[in-house]
């Protein structure tokens, strides 16, 4: 089986890389409420450095969800400003989102797999929608699929895959295009330890290639096992803890 | 692997199952109309061929009182060769024609019944004139050149109720035109709604593929590119009913020897009007389609 590191090495043309100094994230005394309800985050600030890797850590409903959906713009925060790549995210126009998701590699807890589309069609809708060429499209998701563990599961569909599997073929999807940063939200939820881990290589490699990586977890233990830097949400509010490695700002 | 393939499952949504046969009904609407449009401009052109530049002129007849049979008519001949004489000094005549008496007797029969000479009525002499193609004749030159005649006449320009009946033919070739134009709208009209349940019903698709970063066109193109198939198929199906709703006519108008009642056959501007209605409806229903679906995709997001 090919490695981590083979399989994220390919290179897609279109994609536009723009790696470089600056802040990749950037959150500044954000807010957030839905409606008139209270607020979810109060006075958010933090920034994540390109190639960095956090955990974004907290209690069910602490909003680690609404950061990542804040940082994809399918929310819009109530207070503050987000800065995604060095622009606005408020600023961004209708047609410039595309290009602007194109970069972000998303995992959803709830998977958002597509459920007529199989396996090897759901984790090749990032490649598709860029306008990859078939071969290549075929080429790079049979190997990733391998290497998440799906290669017998590659014609299946979503409702037929376990749990594990779907959470899997979420990831595949979120890493196929090469993002510049991937926001996972809980991705190890529904795997065994051994998955877990194994997904959490994925990551660091990834990071390793420049990706920036932010993950939501309430896995403590992985957390403490990988000791990457950490952005803890506690009673609305955010605390950031760098990592042991200090590759994380 | 499907040769299009598509990440909405389109072909199993209901609204769009529907929209082949809905669209084949306005297809068939559509073609009839342009049918009787073209089958109407058929008839203009025989109505102008057969009627412009053709003039009648009555000699009307003078009543003397216990005239002698013979000297009235060496008198009504005289009087017709003069009409004739001066006739031909006109430039823009092609031909001069003396109706017998038989085909002027023919002519009233239908209002007066039978004549004959012991009705006593006394019927003017014809003479049908027939104009030159590129000569400019009408009814009050001719009346002009035979004032010097000194004959009591009557001109009939036949073109005048050519004018009449051309009007008339245009005006149900606009109204055919309307037609098409409304049922054209309503064909954009339906695909619009269908588009807008289609997008509601795969809303979480389109979701999903917006969040890995698709554009509009990449879900505007795979919606556009079904409509378009459905388009064409049910074009097919309205212009395959309608030449046969068509040939059907065509064959009863042909039973019923009804006067100036065109020929019904279609001949190759309805084949060319039918053979462009197949790919028009292909192209309303994806532009329609296409349209829908960026307008309502920038409004959502």
């Amino acid at each position: 089986m090919r490695g981590p590191h083979a399989i994220l090495t390919f290179s897609i043309s279109i994609q536009i890389k723009a790696r470089g100094a600056g802040t990749l994230v950037l959150f500044e005394n954000v807010g957030l409420r839905y409606g008139d309800g209270p607020e979810i985050l109060q006075d958010v600030s933090f920034e994540l450095a390109p190639g960095s890797l956090h955990f974004l850590i907290g209690p069910s409903g602490s909003g680690k969800s609404s950061i990542l959906r804040l940082i994809h713009r399918v929310l819009r925060p109530s207070a503050g400003r987000i800065s995604l790549f060095g622009r606005d995210l408020a600023a961004i126009a209708h047609d410039e989102l595309p290009d602007m998701r194109r970069r972000v590699g998303v995992v959803f807890q709830d998977f958002r797999l597509i459920d007529h589309l199989s396996t090897f069609d759901n984790v090749a809708l990032p490649l598709r929608v860029r306008g990859v060429a078939s071969k290549e499209v075929r080429q790079h998701v049979t190997e990733l699929l391998q290497w998440v563990g799906l290669n017998d599961q590659i014609e299946a569909l979503p409702p037929t895959l376990s749990g594990g599997q779907q959470q899997r073929a979420a990831i595949a999807r979120a890493v196929i295009g090469r993002p510049d940063l991937l926001i996972a939200d809980e991705p190890t939820g529904n795997v065994d330890d051994a998955m877990a881990v194994r997904l959490m290589y994925l990551f660091e490699e990834l990071n390793r290639l420049g990706t920036t990586v932010l993950i939501a977890t309430h896995n403590e233990a992985l957390v403490e096992r990988f000791g990457h830097s950490q952005i803890r949400i506690d009673q609305s509010r955010v605390r950031v803890l760098p990592g042991r490695g200090g590759r994380a700002h | 692997m499907r040769l299009l393939r598509s990440d909405l499952p389109l072909d199993r949504e209901s609204a769009w199952r529907y929209l082949p046969w809905i669209l084949a009904m306005m297809v068939y609407l559509a073609a009839l109309a342009l049918a009787g449009a073209t089958t109407v401009g058929d008839a203009i052109d025989g109505w102008k061929r057969g009627l412009v530049g053709q003039f009648t002129i009555q000699i009307l007849p003078v009543q003397t009182a216990d005239a002698d049979p013979d000297a009235e008519r060496a008198e009504r001949a005289a009087r017709v060769q003069t009409v004739i004489d001066h006739l031909k000094t006109i430039e823009a005549v092609e031909s001069v024609r003396v109706l017998e008496a038989e085909a002027t007797r023919a002519l009233v029969e239908p209002w007066l019944g039978p004549t004959d000479d012991a009705l006593d009525l006394p019927l003017p002499d014809v003479v049908a004139v027939s104009a030159r193609e590129d000569g400019a004749l009408s009814a009050t030159a001719i009346e002009e050149r035979l004032a010097t005649a000194g004959v009591a006449i009557v001109v009939d320009d036949h073109g005048r109720w050519a004018a009449e009946l051309v009007r008339f033919g245009r005006s149900l070739q606009l109204l055919a035109l309307l037609v098409v134009l409304i049922v054209a709208a309503a064909g954009a009209l339906v695909v619009y709604f269908v588009t807008r349940t289609g997008l509601a019903v795969h809303a979480r698709v389109i979701e999903i593929a917006h969040q890995v970063g698709a554009r509009d066109v990449y879900i505007a193109r795979q919606i556009q590119r079904h409509a378009l198939g459905l388009g064409l198929f049910g074009g097919i199906i309205g212009v395959a009913l309608a030449a046969l709703t068509w040939w059907g006519l065509g064959l009863l108008v042909s039973f019923a020897e009804v006067p100036f009642l065109p020929a019904m056959a279609p001949d190759w501007t309805m084949w060319l009007w039918y053979a462009l209605l197949i790919p028009a409806a292909g192209l309303l229903a994806m532009l329609s389609a296409r349209r829908t679906v960026l307008a309502t995709l920038r409004r959502m997001m």
